[in-house]
């Protein structure tokens, strides 16, 4: 095995063009936990965590965020809450904190589970994922394109995720999710939904629901029809009822250790209405003040 | 000066655990140690058709790969229970339970071996596994008497079929428990080395001597050619007390390879490797009048076990001994699994039974509508039901009374589902416990040197309960010396044969060793000092010398005293010798011996988002003399979280087809955390209780976990009206 | 593969690491210092938690080359020579340590939230803790140990 050091991201590109079967470590909490059990031994180790690139956040000229896939989730709690509430309040649900410390949401999207905590935040925010290869320079991908299946993502083999970019939050975000314990578990499923007022509709996300994770869209169309972005009243419990309903009907979730497809849709629905509550209430209280 | 028994003292050991000085069996460096992986069955039923290890033997750093058909062979089969499986490893070709070992691959390094195991291949000839309790169930049968059947299959007083039919009140249910995995920190590790026809062995172990008598079996050995050293041990409950497979490979291994061979088995296997509690089906079948007094009790459980052994899980095993029930019969019948040979875990049957009974009371409780406490009150065992002796020490009513006090019981309203909190409903519970007390011969030495100072020499093992520090202030506490003054040899069988540790025989059984030990040297201090002419004590009456700060003294003459310093080093005696040998008295003592406990919980539970969260647990014990208020309330509290997380979330499920374990990991396999614990709150209402030993100091490990599982499902009830009898109590029971 | 790193201070050379090998491996079994326990090996149970640049993190998730020029600090090095530090103090005062297995690994997590945070709630101790398993689950102690080493350490101040 090969112990790859790049310090630049043009010398990872080099490296990973070179090298397909590289695979690039980060935080490790994935690819170490496959090497310590022997699970795979892939010809190199493609150490991306002295790429100075990678561990950076920016604002772009449009206003959106770009960061960087080696920004560990200790530093989106403390740097970017926010900016990005709902992928502060998945990071701050990760493992425990010496996972946080060291896991990146890069690390997440690499390894691709349908249980990774930050991918519905990125669904419900919109994000785009930006891989790029030596060869064929950056592509953007957006989030809801870029998983493909249990564990497999549009990552091509020589290619790398180099960051995302992401609106900063116009309104209130939230994130829930449901686990066996109170800290230190991987989601039986979780939910994230995300209000853009200024564009009069809101974002959803589950996680660790169906093979993929996914955006409940008939739940987002019907929000976008019948929220009253205008108003400040709270939510009538009859539309709460039909977007917990139509966010439960999104998913496809199985029987395994961690839940029953059952429990699971029953959960969603309820995260969702939760969540939805709570966006909507900061949404008023906002409007209030603006008014 | 001198710290008495009961004192909250430090640990012992405490400062090398903190500097992370202490070694554990994994930390033990011995030159030119070679290292093995072991390479586990992926099959759960059939034969093994062949193995080609050549890609393994050709991989670097590799000396030798072992299999059934190229091992050495062992002498004899050692005994079961302490030796864990009937059938040793790599014994022939059948395959048992998936992950068994097939292939034990020896290299230079950890990292050499556990590479070469995933380059041997197997061929199998699959057969049909028996995949669950479940599909098992029809076959269930009365095994014979063995080592690990330990209770009769049945017991039968009056006639419990009649006297059911006649009961006014009846009620008939259906209780299950899962597979439960002990998940101690530490894996176990095993290195053994052969000197000529000696060997060391150092072990993750429980109980040294009882098994190097194992060790010295299976290779043929006089027993005192084998020397086990278990340093300290990462958390036992159970997992340890029995030799495992690995535990043979080692010494095998390393004869084969002429070197040190090291055998730490990864997460896996100490979940596939090292037994577990079994799943059980019980039915309970309860008879009452309309005032709640029992007069029926049919409990009827069924374990699963393994295609190699018949073990049985007890859980019925106490149950003729809990109340006051004229007519009661008990079965404990096995089912066989395609899976490994469970073992015992905190706490061996009683706490699977206590799920079962201690939740048929409640429901009978709220069937006659009677307050739980007051339907066990009327039906306590003033004496054993079972031998019509007296107990020793029993005080249970004390435990449902003070736990219930300082609990706040009487806040209760009878009716489920009728205290609420916001959109939490809230729920109580409560359940008893009880749990057999054992005892075991057990030795120890006390040297009282000439700096005042004692060494206690004694092969108990530090397993986490804090053995050490409560035997060193037994010995202090018998010599008149401060704690600090005493130190402490342990786990290695050069030293005399403690108990071993687990059975909760420690308190009771090692620490009357340690006691008689050190009694012993204090009588030779005494019989130094009066026979010495320059002795302030020369010529007293033996009876009336005692031990006092460091010394001996008259004890109604304060200053007729000397210190142990002063007599020894007068008389240039380097140290004196006690021996302590405690022999249970058995049978023959004359009381029935048991520990008791009483639990009482507060659940809450979100009524949108069901899962169970218990904020509040009060538990009361009975266990006689406390020998460390403070490591024995942190014992206890252990108990109870562990029992906590077996009533909500610990199950080892098995793969419907195979019977493998789904997810033998702690990702999955999850315990309690720290965020997940509410208040814990431990009473003893014991005291010295001297018809149960010198000591009169009785178990708390094991007592401590029993009745939790019923406890939180009868909160949960009252919470809910819902009566889940089925464990772990997850969320998708409850929508 | 050679690896140059500093450890408790000092700085450390080790050879012969393979490329897949854990910083915890190299801690254990090239560099003399067992206190960090492997126990999961996939940062489930946080026994192995040292000090990486100053951040707490899973030894056993930590590939040994990416120490390479690295600060780790581990148990061992918590205290000073013959001296505990105040929470290692408080551990053994509260009695906080049951098996000790996972002790090591709480200790330097522990440490490291008394760094950040001068009088922590109960809360937040818990949830700095959570990744580290302890099934003796003595957790009441470890909490009294974490206040009592807090307010040592801020009357210290």
């Amino acid at each position: 095995m090969e112990f790859l050091r790049p310090q630049t991201w043009a010398e990872a590109l080099a490296a990973k063009a070179e090298l397909p079967g590289a695979v690039p470590i980060q935080g490790g909490t994935d690819v170490m936990v496959e090497i310590n059990f022997d699970v795979r031994r892939p010809p190199a180790l493609l150490d991306l965590t002295r790429v100075a690139e990678l561990a950076r956040w920016s604002a772009e000229p449009d206003g959106r965020l770009r960061v960087g896939a080696g920004v560990p989730y200790a530093r989106v709690i403390s740097e970017l809450a926010d900016r990005l509430p709902g992928l502060a309040q998945a990071a701050r649900t990760v493992g425990s904190p010496q996972i946080r410390n060291r896991g990146t949401v890069g690390g997440n999207l690499g390894a691709a589970s349908p249980a990774g905590d930050s991918h519905p935040p990125l669904l419900a925010c919109g994000a785009v994922i930006e891989v790029e290869s030596a060869a064929r320079g950056v592509r953007a991908v957006p989030a809801e394109e870029f998983y493909l299946g249990v564990k497999r993502n549009a990552l091509e083999p020589d290619e790398l995720i180099k960051a995302f970019v992401t609106p900063v939050a116009g309104g209130p975000q939230y994130f829930s999710k449901v686990g066996t314990r109170n800290a230190m578990v991987i989601a039986v499923c979780s939910f994230c939904v995300a209000l853009h007022p200024a564009e009069r509709r809101a974002g959803t996300g589950i996680g660790s629901a169906a093979p993929v994770p996914l955006r409940a869209l008939a739940a987002e169309e019907f929000l976008a029809a019948e929220l009253d972005w205008a108003g400040t009243a709270p939510l009538a419990p009859a539309l709460l009822t039909r977007f917990g309903e139509l966010v439960g009907a999104a998913a496809a979730p199985i029987d395994d250790v961690r839940g029953t497809a059952a429990y699971r849709r029953h959960a969603l629905s309820v995260l969702a209405r939760r969540t939805l509550t709570w966006a909507w209430n900061d949404h008023r209280k906002a409007a209030e003040r603006c008014a | 000066m001198t710290v008495a028994i009961g004192e909250p003292v430090r640990r012992v050991e405490a400062r090398d655990k903190v500097t992370g000085g202490a070694r554990y069996t994994e930390d033990v460096r011995a030159a030119d140690t070679a290292y093995a992986a072991l390479v586990g069955s992926a099959i759960s039923a059939g034969r093994v058709r062949s193995i080609d290890a050549r890609q393994a033997e050709r991989a670097p750093g590799v000396l030798t790969v072992i299999t059934h058909t190229n091992r050495p062979d062992f002498a004899a089969q050692p005994p079961t229970p302490y030796t864990a499986e009937g059938r040793m490893p790599l014994a022939d070709d059948r395959i048992h339970y998936a992950g068994q070992y097939i292939a034990v691959v020896v290299a230079e390094t950890q990292e050499q071996a556990d590479h070469a195991a995933t380059l041997v291949q197997a061929d199998y000839q699959r057969t049909s596994p028996v995949p669950t309790l479940d599909a098992a169930l029809p076959a269930a049968y009365i095994p014979r008497q063995n080592g690990l059947v330990r209770f009769p299959s049945e017991y039968r007083r009056g006639h419990a079929e009649t006297a059911l039919a006649a009961s006014p009140v009846r009620l008939e249910q259906e209780y299950r428990t899962a597979t439960l995995s002990h998940a101690p920190m530490e894996p176990s590790s095993t290195l053994a080395y052969w000197e000529g026809d000696r060997l060391t062995i150092y072990d993750s172990s429980q109980a040294v001597h009882t098994h190097r008598a194992l060790v010295a079996t299976a290779f043929g050995l006089p027993e005192d050619r084998v020397r086990m050293i278990s340093s300290f041990v990462g958390g036992g409950f159970g997992n340890k007390s029995f030799a495992w497979p690995h535990v043979f490979i080692a010494p095998m291994a390393a004869r084969v390879v002429r070197r040190p061979v090291r055998v730490t088995i990864s997460r896996k296997q100490v979940f596939t490797g090292t037994g577990h509690m079994a799943a059980t089906v019980q039915a309970v079948r309860l008879g009452a009048d309309r005032e709640g007094r029992l007069r029926a009790l049919i409990h009827d459980s069924t374990n699963q076990t393994s295609f190699i052994d018949d073990r049985q899980e007890g859980a019925a095993g106490t149950t003729p001994y809990m109340y006051a029930i004229p007519d009661v019969y008990a079965r404990m019948r096995v089912a066989k699994v395609s899976t490994g040979t469970g073992g015992a875990m905190r706490t061996p049957g009683d706490s699977a039974g206590a799920f079962a009974l201690e939740s048929a009371l409640d429901e009978l409780a709220y069937k006659i509508g009677m307050d739980p406490v007051e339907l066990r009150r009327r039906n306590h065992a003033d004496t054993d039901p079972v031998s019509g002796r007296p107990w020793s020490g029993k005080r249970l009513l004390a435990c449902y009374e003070q736990a219930a006090e300082r609990f706040g019981w009487d806040r209760r309203k009878a009716e489920p589902g009728s205290m609420r909190d916001g959109d939490d409903l809230v729920g109580y519970g409560m359940a008893g416990g009880q749990r057999m007390e054992h005892q075991s011969r057990a030795r120890a030495t006390v040297h009282l040197s000439d700096e005042g100072t004692a060494v206690i020499r004694s092969s108990t093992v530090e397993i986490g309960g804090g053995g050490l520090t409560t035997l060193s202030q037994v010995a202090a506490e018998g010599l008149g010396l401060p704690v600090g003054a005493v130190t402490f040899e342990h786990g290695d069988t050069d030293l005399p044969a403690s108990s071993p540790t687990f059975g909760s025989l420690t308190s009771g059984s090692a620490g009357s060793a340690v006691r008689l030990a050190a009694q012993d040297a204090l009588r030779a201090a005494i019989e130094l000092a009066v026979g010495d002419r320059r002795s302030p004590l020369h010529g007293a009456d033996p009876d009336d010398v005692v031990a006092h700060e460091s010394g001996l003294r008259l004890r109604d003459r304060p200053d007729r005293a000397e210190s142990y310093r002063e007599l020894l080093r007068r008389n240039r005696v380097n140290s004196l010798r006690g021996d302590g040998d405690f022999q249970p008295a058995g049978e023959t003592a004359g009381y029935a011996m048991a520990t008791f406990g009483a639990h009482f919980t507060e659940v809450r539970i979100n009524r949108h988002l069901p899962r169970v969260r218990v904020v509040r647990h009060v538990a009361a014990f009975s266990i006689g003399r406390v020998l460390n208020a403070r490591t024995a309330r942190n014992q206890a509290q252990g108990g109870i979280i562990m029992r906590l997380g077996a009533a909500l979330m610990e199950s080892q499920r098995p793969d419907p087809v195979s019977g493998r374990f789904i997810s033998p990991a702690l990702t999955d396999y999850h315990v309690p955390v720290n965020a997940d614990i509410g208040e814990v709150d431990v009473l003893f209402v014991g005291e010295p209780d001297t018809n149960a030993n010198p000591l009169g100091a009785r178990g708390l490990g094991e007592i401590s976990a029993v009745g939790i599982c019923a406890s939180v499902a009868n909160a949960v009830y009252h919470a809910t009206g819902r009566r889940v009898r089925s464990l772990p109590i997850t969320p998708d029971k409850l929508l | 593969m050679r690896l140059n790193f500093t450890v408790n201070g000092r700085a450390t050379a080790v050879d012969d690491v393979w490329e897949g090998e854990s910083l915890l491996y190299v801690l254990r079994e090239r560099a003399g210092l067992p206190g960090a326990k492997n126990a999961c090996e996939q940062g489930e149970c946080g026994s192995c938690t040292v000090y990486l640049d100053g951040s707490p993190v899973c030894a056993c998730l930590v590939a040994a080359g990416q120490a390479e020029g690295r600060e780790v600090r581990t148990v061992e090095g918590l205290g000073g020579p013959g001296r505990l530090d105040p929470l290692q103090e408080a551990f053994v005062e509260c009695g906080a340590v049951q098996c000790g297995f996972c002790t090591p690994g709480l200790l330097v997590q522990a440490h490291d939230l008394l760094e950040r945070v001068t009088h922590p709630s109960d809360a937040e101790i818990r949830e700095a803790l959570a990744g580290n398993l302890c099934r003796c689950t003595g957790y009441e102690k470890i909490l009294d140990a974490v206040r009592l080493a807090a307010e040592r350490k801020a009357a210290a101040r």
